[in-house]
Parts: structure tokens; C-alpha cells; sequence
């Protein structure tokens, strides 16, 4: 048993497919207590019963035709008419259009590469130093984790079986609060950078350039919000949309090239589902043998406080960010940890929060963060000076993580007051 | 449940072949599994001796194209079809009944489709620590080493999945519009079959080393200012 899962677990730290861990894992488990292997196809055939998973395809397809198209300097052309005039003008912009594209991308990776190369030049150009300009293009990719349409809060939502509505509710203050310090750091940071004129002339004609795509997240985040559209129905008509204006109006995106994007996508989509295909099988073993009960009643003999929880999920989720991505750290960790965080009286919506907040930290944390990697790689610069620069970032998340995690009310008032009772 | 009397008399056979084979002394998991991967080595051999061949790199280039391919129409198609859905259900009053079943399968399909591909390009999600910090050799052996449980284990799901489809063929088990469960779930023993080849490949013949580079989703186009 011991050699077992010691062997796996050097198979697992060496690069074995994660899928592929879970797979073995689960098969060993099923053997072991005697059930015919077939359970664990059984399981991972409940991928074609869950009506919410058919939004993860759509919603990655329309988010890399976004990625590849020009409307990433369309979407910075906007931000920069309507907010260029602020004190640090420029470093909200990054914010905003980084963070609104990510909600749309689904993984803060994609939008590194996509957006990093028209800001990072233009916050030089204007004045910034390079390394708040470096930091913040590494950084602000992440600030859009929780708005919708994002991809890993819908994965918790279905993990976990939280309605994703009222967990983008949920999302919107803590958002804020992210966007809010980054925001703040960015006009401290903007000192001596000369501001620029507000011009109608320019606002008019940024929002003519990009009309086709402005009204698409305006429609799919009202949408969701007021909960008048459903999440996959959501989908279905972005990934339609964005593939007609990007494909045919624009014309950013021939013919041509259209597999190559489509199988990108799918790719990151395939790499999410398979995980999810296996894990299922193992954690519904793991919760029929009881085991989260297990370590909750040994938990309770250390921990008595719900703060005390709450600040060791923060460190053991920080340490998961730093090895596994997002997703399939999701897809593992939340069916073990929900029933002990429930033992703590822990509000699954709020949990939410927390685990994607801490997850997208991870991202960057050193010395593996994924973020630093393709950073360092699409700026062409040192990952010891991406660690660097990044720090001062990482530092000001870290607290609004804290206050997230301690301040429960700020996830759970919207959710109460706007959405209709669970 | 009585085999012999299935609506398949030749799917029931079957099944009666597999089970009188399970039953055997000889036949444990362990003997299985050594027949499998001896199986499996064979076919990787022929494939590796096909790509030296060009008509056998023409057709294993046809045949990598024909799945993304195949990627590509499925997930348009789901973007068709569900768009249609919506406006059915919001302008017609009602949706189709058998679409909703389909996109479902059609999410299955992707999943398993893609990651035959991913495995292909080496792009699983996997946590690579110890891996970037090890000398080349050692990198290597490692390499070799979790590839091969990769295929072994993939082999196992694909034997299981096949048991488990076989089953579902002799019970003639039917989804929406009276399509066979068995076809809709193909998908899964032939994808976790590739990706036992394809592991298996990946630890006797390692491609070039991939860095950051061929991971980044997206080609960098060259910086330039906003206007």
C-alpha cells in the first residue's frame, strides 16, 4: 500500500499525465476493494450527463478566436478612450482590458500572450518603469479570474454543485477588490507619467471600431447577472457570435488558419474534461469510503476554529497552485475538501471565492508558477526578473486574499440579497 | 442478465468468448496485462516501421489530420446546434428534444478526441518539478519510465471500457433517437487505444525536448504600440 503510493506519487511529481495518475489511482482503489474496473468507465462516462459541461467547449472556442483575432487592441483602443485621462490611465487600462479578457479566455495564460504585447510597449512608451510595467502585464491577467464567463468558476460550480450564478455573485465584490489595490498600486505607480487628454472625438470613433465585439460582454455579463440567460445558453450564443464577426466581419481570422485555432482550443478544452473524466470515478470512491469524514474528525483534534481552517486551505491551496494548474487542481481538491469545510461551517459559495482566488496566486507564485513561465517567455525576459517584479503584486493579492478569506460577508452579501435563496 | 438471449447473437458470443477467456486459470490481470503491452509493443513497432515508409507517412498524416478534422466539425457543429437550440426555446417555444443529449455526447467526444491529440503532442497537463531539475539523462529515463505507466494504465481503461461497451451491445442499450449507447460511447476505447500506442511511442522514441515555446498556445506576433 505504502510502496504503492509512494511509487505513484514519484510517477505523478516526475510528469506522468495527471489524467493518467488518477486513472491508475482509481483503478488500484477499485481493485482493491473488490469492484469490477468498469466502475471507473462508468464514472467517466457522467461527462455526457452534465448539461453545464457543454459551455466549456463553446466558451474556449470563442475565447482563443478572440485571442487570435485583433481584438485585443480593439478592446485596449476602448479602455484607453474611456480611461486613458485617469491618473495612471494606462496601468487601468491593462487592468481592465486584461481582466475583462481573461473572464473571456478562461485561463490567464492566454491572455498574457495575447495582450502583454501591445501594453507592455505602450506602458514603456508612456513612461513607466519597466518593472511595474513588466509586473503589472504578468499580474493583471489574473484580476478577471471570477467574472463571468469564467471558465474555472464554472468548473467549482459544477464540481462542488453550487448554482454558477450565485457564485458569479458571489464573485463581483471580491473582484472589485482585487481590481481595486492593483488599481490603486497603479496610479501610486504612475507618478510623473503625464496624463493623457480626454477626447469625444476618440472615444467615438474607438467604440466604432470595435462595435461588433463591444456588445458581446456587455450582453453575456448582464445576461448572467440578472440571470435571464443560462450559462450554456450563454455559450452557445457567444461562441456563435464571436465566430461570425471574427471569421466573417472582421475578417481577422482566414478560413485557413481556423484549425489550427480550433484544435488550440480544444486542446486546453480535451486536457480539462479528461482529468475531470477519471477524477470523477476516484473521488466518488473516495467520498463512498468516507475518507474527507476521516480526515475532518482528525482535523478537529488540531483545529477547532473555522479561522484556523480557513488560513490552513490557504496555505495547502497555495502549495497545490504551485504544483498542478488551476483546473485540474479544482477538479481534484473540491469534492475532498467541501465536506470538511462544511464541517467548519464553511459557505460553499465563499469557499468558491477562496479556492479560485488562491488557485490563481498560485500561478504565479515561485518558483514554478505557470504565469511566470509564459511571461518570461512572451517578454523575453529572465525568470528571476519576472519573480522580481512580480513580488510587489504578489504581495498586495496575498492581503486581498486575506481579507477575502476573513471577511466572508464580502462574497456572501450579493448572493443573499440580490439571488434568490439556494 | 441472460447473455444468450441479447437481440445479438453474434455481440452475445462475444461477450461469452471474453468471459470463457476471463474464466481461465492462466488468465490473470497480471498474464493479461503482459499479453496486452506485448500486443501493444507489436503494434508500436509496426507504427514506427510505417512512418519509415513515405505511402505510411502519407496515410499517418491523413490519419492525424482526419482527427482534428473530425475536432473541428464536432465542435462547430455543437456551436450550430446549440445556438439553434436557443433560439428554438426562446422564439418557438420549445427546444429539440434529442439536441440537448447530443451536445452532451458531442463534450465527451472532445474530451477523449483531444486528448488522443494532446497525447500525441505531448501536451497533458502534468506537474513537471522534479522533471526540469533532473540532469538529460536522468530526464530521459524518467521520461521513459512515466510513459510507460501512462500506456499501461491507459491499456487497462481501454480493456475495461471495451468490457464495458460489450455489455452495453448485448443489453442493445439505446440513447436518444434510438442511437445505440455502444456507438456513442466509442470513442472512449478507441481514444485510450491511441493513447496507449502513442505513450507506448512516446517512451521508446522521445521527441525533441519541448520547452515553453511549443506550450505557449498562441505564436507571438511582433510587439507593437497601440494607436
Amino acid at each position: 500500500m505504502i510502496a504503492a503510493i509512494s511509487g505513484i506519487t514519484l510517477l505523478a511529481i516526475l510528469g506522468m499525465p495527471v489524467f493518467c495518475v488518477l486513472g491508475l489511482v482509481a483503478l488500484l482503489a477499485f481493485r482493491g476493494a473488490g469492484i469490477d474496473t468498469t466502475a471507473v468507465i462508468v464514472e467517466m462516462q457522467r461527462l455526457a450527463t452534465a448539461p453545464m459541461l457543454i459551455a466549456i467547449p463553446l466558451f474556449t472556442l470563442a475565447g482563443y478566436l478572440f485571442a487570435e483575432a485583433k481584438s485585443t487592441a480593439r478592446l485596449v483602443r476602448v479602455s484607453r478612450a474611456f480611461l486613458g485621462w485617469f491618473p495612471g490611465g494606462l496601468a487601468l487600462v491593462a487592468i481592465v482590458a486584461c481582466g475583462l479578457f481573461t473572464a473571456f479566455a478562461g485561463s490567464s495564460g492566454v491572455t498574457i500572450i495575447a495582450m502583454g504585447g501591445i501594453l507592455l510597449p505602450a506602458l514603456l512608451a508612456e513612461g513607466y518603469s519597466e518593472r511595474f510595467s513588466l509586473g503589472l502585464v504578468t499580474a493583471a491577467p489574473s484580476l478577471g479570474i471570477l467574472f463571468p464567463p469564467s471558465l474555472p468558476v464554472i468548473i467549482f460550480a459544477y464540481v462542488a454543485q453550487v448554482s454558477v450564478d450565485q457564485l458569479f455573485l458571489a464573485g463581483i465584490l471580491p473582484g472589485i477588490l482585487l481590481f481595486a489595490i492593483v488599481a490603486l498600486y497603479g496610479m501610486r505607480a504612475a507618478r510623473g507619467v503625464p496624463r493623457q487628454q480626454f477626447t469625444a472625438h476618440e472615444v467615438w470613433s474607438a467604440v466604432r471600431g470595435a462595435a461588433w465585439e463591444l456588445p458581446l460582454p456587455i450582453a453575456v455579463l448582464g445576461g448572467i447577472y440578472s440571470g435571464v440567460i443560462a450559462i450554456t445558453e450563454a455559450a452557445a450564443i457567444t461562441a456563435l457570435y464571436a465566430f461570425i464577426v471574427e471569421v466573417f466581419i472582421y475578417r481577422d481570422i482566414k478560413l485557413s488558419q481556423l484549425p489550427r485555432v480550433i484544435k488550440e482550443a480544444m486542446l486546453l478544452v480535451s486536457g480539462i474534461l479528461i482529468v475531470l473524466a477519471t477524477a470523477l470515478g476516484l473521488t466518488n470512491y473516495l467520498i463512498d469510503a468516507e475518507v474527507p469524514y476521516a480526515i475532518f474528525d482528525w482535523m478537529q483534534g488540531a483545529i477547532q476554529s473555522k479561522l484556523a481552517f480557513l488560513l490552513l486551505l490557504n496555505i495547502f491551496l497555495l502549495l497545490v497552485g504551485c504544483l498542478l494548474d488551476m483546473f485540474s487542481a479544482l477538479i481534484v481538491a473540491v469534492p475532498l475538501i467541501v465536506p470538511i469545510a462544511q464541517g467548519y461551517g464553511v459557505d460553499l459559495l465563499h469557499l468558491g471565492i477562496i479556492f479560485l482566488v488562491n488557485l490563481e496566486i498560485g500561478y504565479w507564485t515561485p518558483p514554478v508558477g505557470m504565469n511566470l513561465l509564459i511571461a518570461s517567455f512572451r517578454f523575453r525576459r529572465s525568470v528571476t526578473l519576472l519573480y522580481k517584479v512580480s513580488l510587489p503584486f504578489l504581495i498586495l493579492l496575498l492581503i486581498a486574499l486575506l481579507i477575502i478569506t476573513y471577511v466572508p460577508g464580502l462574497s456572501l452579501v450579493l448572493p443573499r440579497t440580490v439571488g434568490t435563496a439556494p | 442478465m441472460d447473455i444468450a438471449t441479447g437481440p445479438h447473437p453474434e455481440g452475445s458470443t462475444l461477450a461469452a468468448l471474453g468471459a470463457r477467456l476471463f474464466a481461465q486459470p492462466w488468465t490473470t490481470p497480471e498474464v493479461l496485462m503482459a499479453l496486452g503491452l506485448g500486443a501493444i509493443l507489436l503494434v508500436s513497432l509496426i507504427h514506427f516501421l510505417i512512418e519509415r515508409v513515405a505511402v505510411g507517412r502519407i496515410l499517418l498524416a491523413l490519419f492525424r489530420r482526419g482527427e482534428i478534422g473530425l475536432l473541428a466539425i464536432i465542435v462547430l457543429g455543437m456551436m450550430v446546434l446549440s445556438a439553434a437550440q436557443v433560439l428554438f426555446r426562446n422564439v418557438a417555444g420549445g427546444g429539440i428534444l434529442w439536441v440537448d443529449p447530443l451536445l452532451r455526447y458531442a463534450t465527451l467526444w472532445i474530451g477523449f478526441l483531444g486528448a488522443a491529440v494532446a497525447t500525441r503532442e505531448g501536451r497533458h497537463i502534468q506537474m513537471d518539478v522534479l522533471g526540469r531539475l533532473l540532469p538529460p539523462r536522468l530526464r530521459r529515463l524518467a521520461g521513459a519510465t512515466t510513459h510507460l505507466a501512462a500506456a499501461a494504465t491507459c491499456l487497462v481503461l481501454a480493456e475495461s471500457s471495451y468490457r464495458h461497451l460489450a455489455a452495453e451491445y448485448t443489453n442493445d442499450s439505446r440513447e436518444f433517437l434510438q442511437i445505440p449507447t455502444w456507438i456513442l460511447l466509442g470513442v472512449i476505447p478507441l481514444s485510450l487505444a491511441l493513447m496507449t500506442v502513442r505513450f507506448t511511442g512516446l517512451a521508446f522514441f522521445p521527441p525533441p525536448e519541448t520547452t515553453i515555446a511549443d506550450v505557449a498556445p498562441i505564436p507571438i506576433p511582433p510587439a507593437e504600440a497601440t494607436p
